[in-house]
């Protein structure tokens, strides 16, 4: 195959040949690296293939020989130009276009964000616009290294970002920091200063380990969202057991507390769905850059319906996308379905919610104890409501209110020493 | 001749590569319709029917039917068609 096509771009004829002795001359043409193939005998005269640089050598060979070649048919590439030399429009064309698409393969066309979740794409995509990095920017002027940093630096969240260029294809690969707020920063060192441990919301202490800093809690203490947990004073004793001097340090702790979630949800038994018949017509809308071209499906939809939209970016190589969408549109045509829920149903559909919803909390690294959930029915509706006690980190640092006392033992220790 | 059972020997006992040692010629024959044939030395004769080929001490005549020779270079060629026999001639 690759031989053929690499044959066809150099060009080949097919020719006949007779005269005295052919014999001798397929051994001279072998015997000189001449490349012959598809060699037919048809009585009185021989028809074989050569390549154009073969069939320029020849001339001796042919001469010595006392043969004749006529040229039966040409084949190739070099003959396919020759023989439209004059239209040179068109060979403009194909190099125009060419170097169109070479022209727009030096822009960014496509934005691919991985990692995120708190931080919305929009944010992000609106982000490099202000950074002359969206959509449309040439290449050459985007810093992958200068938007990492800046990444960072704007968004608290982004832990790590990585700008990579693939094509004409962006792709941001940023992580997050998911445990949130100051208090599991994982590098204390890098905190300065004094910071006390508050409570993040109301709870019952569990455990609390102090690595350092004053607990001004113990397990089993109920404590309210603010209260101090662990103050970053350390007091400083003399021998009589009295305070001359306050040492201020980043307090450093694991506080487990018991917590209550309350969840309320309701919804009517009753309610209307839109049903898909599985009568679906398509639409298709091609965007060329801000150029949108619409072809409409060929059957129209039948009121009501359901759209749905699927955006294909063209490509002219892997990760080379050019500024071509093509919108698939599917309208999936449905009938309105009165449904009423027995109170089985509406009993799974709760517990499937609140599976949810304690899966969210899950997420969070809270660790559910136990829940306690009463479902009720009035007016048609189903009312749930329950508690759920959990067990989680509570504490958030904060900066301390630093205190110095002077107190004449002090200064009179320092003259002693 | 002396020379020619030394050099036998040594290619022999040196498990020599006897198409190089000897410049034999190598036919491979897949089936009846393919023939891949390496080492030779020229032409005699070509038609339809019949192949004459010079190898380095001797001589090949291939017969068929339809015999056609789909390329050859100066160290192989290819010949397809229905081949009726091979025959080594001194």
């Amino acid at each position: 195959m690759f031989l053929s096509i690499v044959k066809y771009f150099q060009g080949f004829l097919l020719v006949r040949l007779r005269g005295y002795s052919p014999e001798r001359f397929l051994n001279l043409c072998s015997n000189h690296n001449i490349l012959i193939w598809n060699l037919n005998s048809r009585g009185e005269y021989y028809e074989f293939y050569i390549s154009i640089k073969g069939f320029r050598r020849l001339k001796p060979l042919l001469k010595k020989t006392k043969t004749h070649l006529t040229i039966l048919k040409r084949v190739g590439f070099p003959f396919f130009l020759y023989r439209y030399r004059k239209r040179k429009i068109f060979f403009l064309g194909i190099a125009g276009c060419i170097a169109f698409l070479l022209y727009l393969t030096t822009f960014i066309w496509l934005i691919d964000i991985n990692g995120n979740s708190s931080i919305t794409d929009e944010t992000i995509l609106s982000f490099l616009e202000e950074k002359h990095s969206a959509f449309g920017t040439k290449k050459s002027k985007i810093d992958c290294e200068k938007l990492e940093e800046d990444l960072r630096s704007r968004y608290a969240d982004v832990i790590w970002a990585s700008v990579r260029l693939n094509g004409t294809k962006m792709t941001i690969d940023i992580q997050e920091n998911l445990l949130g707020s100051k208090n599991h920063i994982e590098s204390k060192e890098a905190m300065d200063g004094a910071y006390d441990i508050v409570a993040e919301k109301d709870a019952v202490i569990s455990s609390i380990i102090t690595r350092k800093g004053t607990p001004g809690v113990k397990a089993g203490d109920t404590v309210k969202a603010g209260d101090m947990l662990v103050s970053s004073r350390l007091d400083i004793y003399n021998d009589s057991q009295e305070i001359i001097n306050y040492v201020y340090t980043c307090s450093d702790a694991d506080i487990y507390g018991h917590t209550t979630y309350t969840y309320e949800d309701s919804f009517p038994l009753e309610f209307t769905q839109k049903v898909k018949t599985g009568e679906t017509s398509f639409g298709y809308e091609l965007y060329l850059g801000s150029y949108k071209i619409t072809i409409p499906p060929f059957t129209k939809p039948k009121e009501p319906y359901m759209i749905y939209k699927e955006n294909h970016q063209l490509a002219i190589a892997k990760d080379y996308y050019i500024p071509a969408t093509i919108k698939k549109i599917t309208y999936s045509a449905c009938v309105y379905q009165n449904i009423t829920l027995t109170k089985t149903q509406a009993k799974q559909k709760a517990n499937e919610n609140i599976l949810q919803f304690l899966k969210k909390l899950e997420e969070k690294g809270i660790q559910i104890l136990d829940k306690n959930v009463m479902i009720e029915f009035k007016e048609n509706r189903c009312y749930v409501k329950g508690s759920i006690n959990a067990l989680e980190k509570i504490g958030r640092y904060e900066p301390a209110e630093i205190e110095k006392i002077h107190t004449g033992e002090e200064t009179k220790e320092y003259e002693s020493d | 001749m002396n020379l020619g059972k030394w050099k036998e020997g040594l290619v022999e006992t040196l498990e020599l590569p006897k198409d190089l040692m000897y410049g034999a010629v190598l036919v491979s024959i897949t089936g009846r319709q393919e023939m891949l044939v390496e080492n030779y030395r020229g032409i005699l004769e070509y038609n339809q029917t019949c192949i004459h080929l010079q190898a380095k001490n001797c001589r090949l005549l291939i017969q068929g039917k339809n015999l056609h020779i789909s390329y050859y270079t100066n160290e192989e060629m290819k010949i397809t068609g229905i081949i009726d026999s091979v025959m080594y001639e001194n």
